[in-house]
C-alpha cells in the first residue's frame, strides 16, 4: 500500500513528505513507472519501499525508479524472492547516514540541510508466515530504541 | 496471548506512538468482489518526534483511494477487528 507521511515542523513551518509503499516485487517496468508516478504525486523528499524482492541496487537502477533528485539510497537485500527494503532520498533536503541494516529493518539517520534538525527513519518489513515471522517477532521484542532519538 | 496483543505490548514497551492513517481504515485489500480489507501497514513515532513535528499526518494516496472506494462499496462487513499484520 502506498502512504504519505507529511511532517510539518513547528519552528520552521517547512513541511516535507515521505512516501511509503509495500510494492511486493520491483520486478516489472510497470512497477517502476508506478513508483515514479507516486513520487511525483506525493512530492516526497524520501521514499521507502518494502518487499523489493531484489538482492541488489545501484545508481542506474535508482535512476529508472525515481527522478534525478533522488541521488542517495540505502537498501537491505531480499533473501531470494523474499523481503528487501529500499530507502532513497534527495540529498539537497536531507543528508543521510545509514545505520542498522538487517532483513527486517533499514535505518537511516537524517539531518535537515535547512535547519540541521536530526531524526531517524526505520523502514520495517515483517514477514507474514513461516519461521521468518517468528524470527521477526523475536527481533522486534529485543529491539532497543534510544530515548533521545527522534 | 494472541498475536495482536503481543505486537501491541512490544510497541508500547518501546514507547512508540502510532500515527493514525487519515481517511481510510485499511491499507490492504485482497481485491475480490467482496474484498477483505485490513490495515497491515503502520507508522510509529516517538514522543520527541511528536513534540518536534506536532502536525505529522499519514495520508493514503488519492489514486488508490478511488480504486479502494469502489471496492468498499461492495464490501460486506467481513472484518470488524484488526488482524495481525504478518
Amino acid at each position: 500500500m502506498d502512504n504519505i507521511i507529511n511532517a510539518n515542523s513547528r519552528d520552521t513551518s517547512r513541511s516535507w513528505n515521505i512516501l511509503n509503499w509495500n510494492i511486493r516485487g520491483l520486478n516489472s517496468e510497470d512497477k517502476c513507472n508506478a513508483i515514479k508516478e507516486k513520487i511525483e504525486e506525493s512530492a516526497c523528499s524520501i521514499f521507502c519501499i518494502q518487499e523489493t524482492k531484489r538482492e541488489h541496487f545501484d545508481h542506474s537502477y535508482i535512476k529508472k525508479l525515481a527522478p534525478k533528485r533522488f541521488n542517495k539510497f540505502a537498501y537491505s537485500p531480499s533473501e531470494g524472492a523474499s523481503g528487501g527494503i529500499l530507502i532513497s532520498w534527495n540529498s539537497s533536503v536531507f543528508t543521510g547516514e545509514v545505520g542498522q541494516i538487517n532483513k527486517f529493518a533499514l535505518t537511516v539517520k537524517f539531518t535537515s540541510t535547512h535547519n540541521g534538525q536530526i531524526w531517524t527513519l526505520t523502514s520495517v518489513y515483517g514477514p507474514c508466515n513461516g519461521p521468518a515471522r517468528d524470527e521477526f517477532v523475536e527481533w522486534l521484542n529485543n529491539l532497543q530504541i534510544d530515548a533521545a532519538d527522534n | 496471548m494472541n498475536d495482536i496483543m503481543i505486537f501491541n505490548e512490544i510497541i508500547s514497551n518501546l514507547g512508540l506512538l502510532e500515527i493514525p492513517l487519515k481517511g481510510r481504515n485499511f491499507t490492504w485489500s485482497n481485491m475480490q468482489s467482496e474484498p477483505l480489507l485490513e490495515q497491515i501497514d503502520w507508522v510509529f513515532t516517538s514522543i520527541n518526534w511528536i513534540s518536534d513535528f506536532p502536525n505529522t499526518l499519514l495520508l493514503p494516496l488519492a489514486t488508490s483511494l478511488a480504486k479502494y472506494r469502489l471496492a468498499l462499496q461492495s464490501q460486506k462487513l467481513k472484518s470488524s477487528g484488526l488482524k495481525f499484520f504478518w
